[in-house]
């Protein structure tokens, strides 16, 4: 991924506020002037000796002015704060009852940040000095997976999709159980789809471009002299075909997204990409502790989390206690009508309505398909 | 790109020192951005110890007062500077990344 390095201007901007109250203001004046000045992209990181909301400190004595202040300009300069991981402040001083502020931090404006989605902070120890240092990183070279399948909601506005399910789906003939079926159909669908979306992704970026071009090219046209009616036609055909493609794009990141108050329909994709990439930066795991160690490093850990779970999980080490199954009773029983009825088989209906309670655009099961599916 | 922010309150002793060329070493860092310095200027060599041996540029920033002084150090193999400003509170410096 070097080349992405290549060419990329912007400002990097060190800042260290005045602890003095009486320059605050000038410091803030300052922030804006060199924040607006140009219209390249910016990071800016140092101690900004205001903190945004009252959870940025550990006492009660807060005062509202700096901070709204500070989110004022934040907002209107249109800056994003880098999530901090590993400590929750970053500054402390050095009497017996012990003061803790978020002092330093490290904002990026949104063009910085659709450049570098998934930059990160990581706050390192605070033993030297009274502020702790931030470690930035845009993880630009981060270690490439095969990605875990997932049903595209997208995918069902597309014509055709649901015969092409349906065959592929009566295409697989496997003997046994009706679990087993299920299980061999919903496998063989998972592996044609994985490659159906791979083709159609690609086919799908090239039209993109296509009818871009293409719309562009009347565009110009039009403004030399008048478009006939075929042309006319042609550019209102073309507009719409865009505004489906663009549609099932914005679709794909609202279910990344996750936000649930915002309804399909909202033209918002640039929105949900930056909710999608905020939601990937907070489940990136850094670093573990166990015990006295800390893990490090990606292999590391996925061992380490591996170990973790199958002692949790696996089975127990052998116990000499034994469940005697003739004593039971000083038990509460279950009845036999009621036995009768737990150990009843499955009936259509409860499976439809188990299924049918699932809410939309929830997290897939390991399967990788979701409620809507 | 990876860089560091620090509020080093004082550059004064050798553990600062340690910390920052041990980081850039390890971590392998592009910038080095530190403020509240309380200096005008440093040694060239220290300035070297500090970026462990690397080919950094390095601005300073003298103090106001008590307090304040910033540092900046930038790999110009990883950055082409084409612009530095100095302001009351900041340092900011016009980069554009290169491959490599």
């Amino acid at each position: 991924m070097r080349h992405k390095e290549v060419d990329f201007k912007f400002n990097l901007i060190l800042v260290y506020s005045p602890a003095q109250l009486d320059l605050k203001t000038q410091f803030l004046s300052e922030l804006v002037r060199v924040c607006s000045k140009d219209t390249l992209p910016i990071v800016i990181g140092g101690d900004f000796n205001i903190i945004r909301s009252p959870d940025e400190k550990n006492n009660e004595n807060y005062s509202d002015r700096w901070p709204f202040l500070f989110n004022a300009v934040i907002d209107t300069l249109n800056l994003r704060e880098l999530e901090l991981t590993g400590r929750k402040f970053t500054w402390a001083n050095r009497v017996q009852n012990q003061t803790f502020e978020k002092l330093d931090r490290i904002l990026v404006c949104t063009d910085f940040e659709s450049k570098y989605p998934i930059s990160t902070v990581v706050a390192l120890s605070r033993d030297i000095s009274d502020h702790t240092p931030l470690l930035f990183s845009t993880n630009s070279s981060s270690s490439t997976y095969q990605p875990q399948f997932k049903f595209e909601l997208g995918w069902l506005l597309r014509d055709g999709f649901c015969d092409m399910v349906r065959d592929v789906w009566l295409s697989v003939i496997v003997e046994g159980s009706p679990l087993e079926r299920w299980q061999g159909k919903i496998r063989r669908l998972r592996q044609y789809l994985r490659g159906w979306a791979k083709n159609v992704s690609g086919a799908y970026k090239k039209e993109k471009k296509e009818l871009l071009d293409k719309l562009d090219e009347l565009d110009k046209k039009a403004e030399i002299s008048l478009l006939n009616q075929t042309e006319l036609n042609l550019k209102h055909a073309l507009n719409e075909r865009l505004a489906e493609l663009l549609r099932e794009e914005e679709i794909k990141w609202y279910q990344r997204a996750k936000v649930k108050h915002l309804l399909k329909g909202d033209a918002n994709t640039k929105y949900y990409h930056l909710l999608a990439n905020g939601r990937h930066k907070k489940t990136h795991i850094f670093q573990l502790e166990d015990g006295n160690n800390i893990i490090e490093g990606d292999a590391q850990l996925k061992q380490h989390i591996t170990n973790y779970y199958k002692n949790l999980f696996g089975p127990p080490e052998s116990s000499s206690i034994v469940l005697e199954e003739h004593q039971v009773q000083d038990l509460p029983q279950v009845s036999d009508l009621e036995n009768e009825f737990l150990t009843d088989v499955f009936s259509e209906s409860e499976v439809r309505a188990a299924v049918f309670q699932m809410q939309h655009n929830k997290a897939p099961g390991p399967d990788g398909f979701p409620p809507e599916f | 790109m990876k860089g560091i922010f620090w509020n080093c309150n004082g550059f004064t002793d050798h553990k600062k020192y340690r910390f920052l060329s041990d980081l850039t070493k390890e971590k392998n860092l592009d910038f080095i951005a530190s403020s509240e310095t309380g200096r005008a200027n440093f040694p060239q060599s220290t300035l070297n110890n500090i970026c462990a041996g690397r080919d950094f540029l390095w601005h300073c920033m003298a103090p106001r007062g008590r307090s304040g002084g910033m540092m900046l150090g930038i790999n110009p193999l990883i950055f082409y500077i084409s612009q530095i400003e100095e302001g009351d509170f900041f340092y900011s410096v016009q980069v554009e990344t290169q491959g490599g």
